[in-house]
């Protein structure tokens, strides 16, 4: 009984700890997804109509030390997506497709943001409205496929994935 | 008397006077069209399927006109998101200010169109208009104010409908009360406080 008794005090006392370890652990950071030497932090997106174009912002950073390649995105909002830049030629503003692969040097970024380089979600499968969410399938010649999801928002108030 | 090789300088001068005046008066005319004075009334409907007498409708009132497309990525959005600043400083102060963002792309960008790119980024439309209207009327407009554009990235998807894109300038152009145009920004690098006071002082 007495052996019964210290075995389950025990076995409490082995729950506790465990739940105090899980409390005191980091918590998750759901902003940065690592994967190999690459990090993809700040995603977020603007509202798009039905059938029309969205764009996608935020930092896809190379902190190994060999060269990693964007070689594809794709999405379930979207049938086509691309990097695209904004440059300014004959007074106007122009966008320019990147080609595939987009390298990412170790220790360089690609950095989007508006009225930059931003990922262009094309023909959207559905309208995209504040608060709405995405995710992105981001496939890397080194680093592999990572998954990120982002919340639609505006540039005045961005969202915090 | 003087006839001679003096009083021929003193013509030419006037005459070359003459000339740099009307110079400088025809190269002020000129940038004030190309900043986007509107040599006549184009008509013109706006997101709710209203129709718009453009400029006239607006006399009266502070006029800020941008230009966008609803297929457009990025510059309008950072323009519109710009001038939802501009318009949530001058909110409650007073100024009868009047929003006005024209289509450059007028053979897709219908009523509907223009109503959910306002209601998706949850624009206040009361006193911000988004107009569209026939091809030929708007590309007039367009061309009147002197907008450069040019369409891009011309494709076919799998349903063989034509895809483009427009390269575009982006001006944001303030108007005053009697329809006179007073100042230009660039969309894509506008200050808001700038603009806000800009239009504060207007006349």
């Amino acid at each position: 009984m007495n052996y019964r008794n210290t075995l389950g005090r025990n076995l409490q006392l082995w729950v506790a700890l465990l739940a105090l370890l899980a409390a005191c652990a980091p918590p998750e950071q759901p902003q940065e997804h690592r994967s190999g030497g690459i990090t993809i932090t700040g995603m977020w997106g603007t509202p798009g109509i039905n059938g029309r174009v969205s764009a996608a912002y935020g930092t896809i950073a190379n902190h190994g030390t060999e060269p990693d390649s964007l070689i594809a995105i794709s999405s379930p909002a979207a049938p086509l997506i691309e990097v695209h830049q904004m440059v300014e030629q004959e007074g106007m503003l122009r966008m320019r497709g990147m080609k595939w692969p987009v390298v990412i040097a170790p220790g360089d970024s690609l950095a989007m943001a508006p009225g930059g380089t931003h990922l262009m979600l094309m023909e959207l499968h559905q309208s995209l409205q504040l608060g709405d969410s995405v995710t992105l399938r981001l496939s890397f010649a080194s680093a592999g496929q990572r998954e990120v999801r982002f919340q639609i928002g505006n540039q005045q108030n961005k969202p915090q994935n | 008397m003087n006839n001679g090789p003096g009083r021929s300088r003193n013509v030419w001068e006037s005459t070359l006077a003459a000339l740099l005046l009307l110079l400088t008066a025809i190269l002020f005319w000129g940038c004030d069209n190309a900043v986007g004075q509107a040599s006549r009334s184009y008509q013109l409907t706006d997101e709710h399927g209203r129709a718009v007498t453009f400029p006239n409708d607006y006399r009266g009132r502070k006029l800020v006109v941008s230009y966008i497309y609803t297929h457009c990525p990025d510059v309008c959005i950072v323009t519109t998101t710009a001038i939802e600043k501009v318009r949530k400083q001058l909110a409650g102060k007073g100024d009868d200010v009047s929003f006005v963002s024209i289509t450059l792309d007028p053979r897709r960008d219908d009523t509907t169109a223009l109503r959910q790119y306002a209601e998706l980024r949850a624009l206040d439309t009361k006193n911000w208009h988004f107009l569209t209207g026939s091809e030929s009327t708007v590309d007039s407009l367009l061309d009147d104010m002197g907008l450069v554009r040019r369409r891009s990235f011309i494709e076919q998807n799998e349903s063989g409908r034509e895809t483009y894109f427009i390269d575009h300038d982006d001006p944001v152009v303030l108007w005053d009360r009697e329809g006179v145009i007073r100042d230009r920004f660039k969309g894509t690098k506008l200050n808001p406080d700038d603009v806000a006071q800009a239009i504060h002082e207007l006349p």
